[in-house]
């Protein structure tokens, strides 16, 4: 039998992750630059090419965190300063009450509609372009941090409400590392520490019980399990990238919702950043016979989040008839999985752009903050190599979509899942479109 | 129970209340940058239209905005205080019911 990689076997790594120090130096790191981010945003400059706050969270943090999802899962929320927030309120003043029940039934639709308004709202006031707007966002979502905290147990709010721990539960299913139990292992403990926890530890903050866990989308890596575990039964091991969609037990309409709305964000954020947009705008403005920006951008937004949904649908109802059997339902929650490794290429690129042509603005707004004022090109790499790169990862995001697809569909034959390669080339063909086009930055 | 619920709706209710001022803050920058440049068209729309239209490339749309700062005059504005202050006030609304119901309500109901 082929024994599998545990990065836990390697004993620096063990006894980092099970000391105090993990991943408490990650999180009190980020906490420090989160504090600066948001003082910057909300008390810095209204300037966002020379807002430190805009450029870290923008420029930097935001292209970064696919990466981080693909290739160590969702250790960004252990080290979240949200999560920290969390963790510090719950253990001073939380009550430790139970989830509520409806944020346990509809807590991924709950972190779907949140997606879809902070997108939206986005753009009707300019978050992103306004370090006010991002500086008062970081505390909206601080101040749900709290209220959730003071009530409830554990990590509620990043497990139902946190629009980016959905995106981070989605993105990690498609990541390369995994942390699971050792099943003859678990199946004759008696403990259950890895959920309840121990004198000292705190049981799993995301509520998942390591014996039944098959999913990377709701662990953090914090390490808890690993340090409650009497019975060193937890393993954390590197896998093929994708590999969690071949087989999901449990497939869940909300989160093939999720792939799909991700998706619609990723056209959202392409098109209104191209030169273009104004001329779309105007010709939407003929048909609402009106200039209103909302109103405007309301009807490009309802369009470009319903199609990758209609298109879905639709590519399931045409497998319906291919795959003898299946309900249009049945496809859509299966195979909207695939679409997933297409999101992660789609946001990597998009944001590929903003990290290379304006990268240097992290250098030089960061230096600003010591009082040293440096300014000139902000670009790191030309457009052509920028280009070059954004179609690659793209690429490389249908070769990932299209195997899921195959193995996701029992590796049939290719005239039956011939709909889902077609959608998934279709996705890829309107992503490079955009890309090719002129876009605006962000700082 | 009911009280504990309606607690919770009254926290989102609050934090979406301060999300409004928040927005209303956003949307009243924009108004004076637009006032400021061009005075004429709304929201979005006036920022974009200065770079529109005159470049057919990517590259000469790269080159012209890449240089920090070359996207338009900015005013700069003082921060907020009142909707910083109302965030302060809500966070610390939340944390003075956690420590009553942690260290005051229990313990009184424990005893």
């Amino acid at each position: 039998m082929n024994k599998r990689i545990n990065f836990l076997d390697y004993r620096l790594i063990r006894s980092f992750i099970r000391s105090r120090w993990y991943p408490g130096i990650f999180q009190w790191i980020a906490m420090g630059v989160f504090g600066v981010i948001v003082v910057e945003l909300v008390l810095g400059t209204v300037n966002p090419s020379r807002n430190f706050g805009t450029s870290m969270t923008w420029v930097l943090w935001w292209p970064l965190i696919p990466v981080l999802f693909l290739g160590l899962g969702r250790f960004w929320c252990a080290v979240c300063p949200f999560g920290k927030v969390s963790d510090i309120i719950r253990k001073l003043v939380g009550s430790e009450r139970p989830m509520p029940k409806f944020l346990k039934k509809y807590g991924i639709w709950l972190i779907d509609i949140f997606f879809i308004m902070i997108t939206w709202s986005d753009h009707i006031w300019g978050i992103v372009e306004s370090p006010r707007g991002s500086g008062y966002l970081l505390l909206l979502l601080t101040t749900m941090v709290v209220v959730t905290s003071v009530f409830y147990e554990r990590r509620t709010f990043c497990k139902t409400l946190c629009f980016l721990g959905g995106l981070a539960g989605n993105y990690s299913r498609a990541g390369m590392l995994e942390l699971r139990g050792t099943p003859e292992i678990c199946k004759t403990c008696k403990s259950q520490s890895c959920f309840k926890g121990d004198r000292i530890t705190e049981g799993c903050p995301m509520f998942q019980y390591v014996r039944t866990m098959d999913t990377s989308a709701d662990c953090n890596l914090c390490g808890n399990c690993v340090k409650t575990c009497p019975n060193n039964s937890i393993r954390i091991s590197p896998r093929k990238p994708t590999a969690e969609l071949w087989g999901i037990k449990n497939p869940k309409m909300e989160h093939a919702f999720l792939a799909a709305v991700i998706m619609g964000i990723v056209f959202v954020q392409n098109i209104t950043m191209l030169e273009i947009w104004q001329d779309i705008l105007k010709a939407i403005g003929t048909v609402t016979q009106t200039s209103s920006y909302s109103i405007n951008f309301t009807f490009a937004f309802v369009i470009l989040m319903g199609l990758p949904i209609g298109m879905l649908w639709l590519t399931a109802k045409l497998a319906t008839t291919q795959i003898s059997g299946n309900k249009i339902r049945e496809n859509f929650v299966r195979l909207g999985y695939a679409i997933i490794p297409l999101d992660l290429a789609g946001h990597l690129a998009h944001n590929l752009f903003h990290a290379l042509t304006e990268g240097k603005a992290i250098w030089f707004n960061t230096v600003s903050l010591f009082g040293y004022e440096i300014s000139g090109n902000v670009s790191l790499a030309s457009t052509g190599v920028v280009q070059f790169l954004q179609y690659a990862v793209v690429v490389l995001g249908l070769v990932g979509s299209v195997y899921a697809v195959y193995r996701i569909g029992n590796k049939g034959k290719w005239t039956t899942l011939l709909p889902y390669y077609a959608l998934m080339i279709l996705f890829t063909v309107m992503n490079i479109y955009l890309f090719s086009l002129p876009m605006s930055h962000r700082v | 129970m009911i009280v504990r619920k309606i607690l919770f709706i009254v926290a989102i209710i609050s934090a979406l209340g301060i999300s409004t001022i928040a927005a209303e803050e956003v949307v009243d920058h924009s108004e004076m940058s637009q006032t400021e440049h061009q005075g004429e068209q709304e929201g979005h729309e006036s920022e974009q239209t200065e770079h529109q239209g005159e470049q057919d490339g990517h590259e000469s749309k790269q080159t012209e905005q890449t240089e920090q700062g070359h996207h338009k005059e900015v005013v700069e504005i003082p921060p907020n205080y009142k909707v910083l202050g109302g965030f302060a006030i809500v966070n610390l609304l939340f944390i003075m019911i956690g420590v009553y119901m942690k260290w005051f309500y229990r313990k009184g109901a424990s005893t």
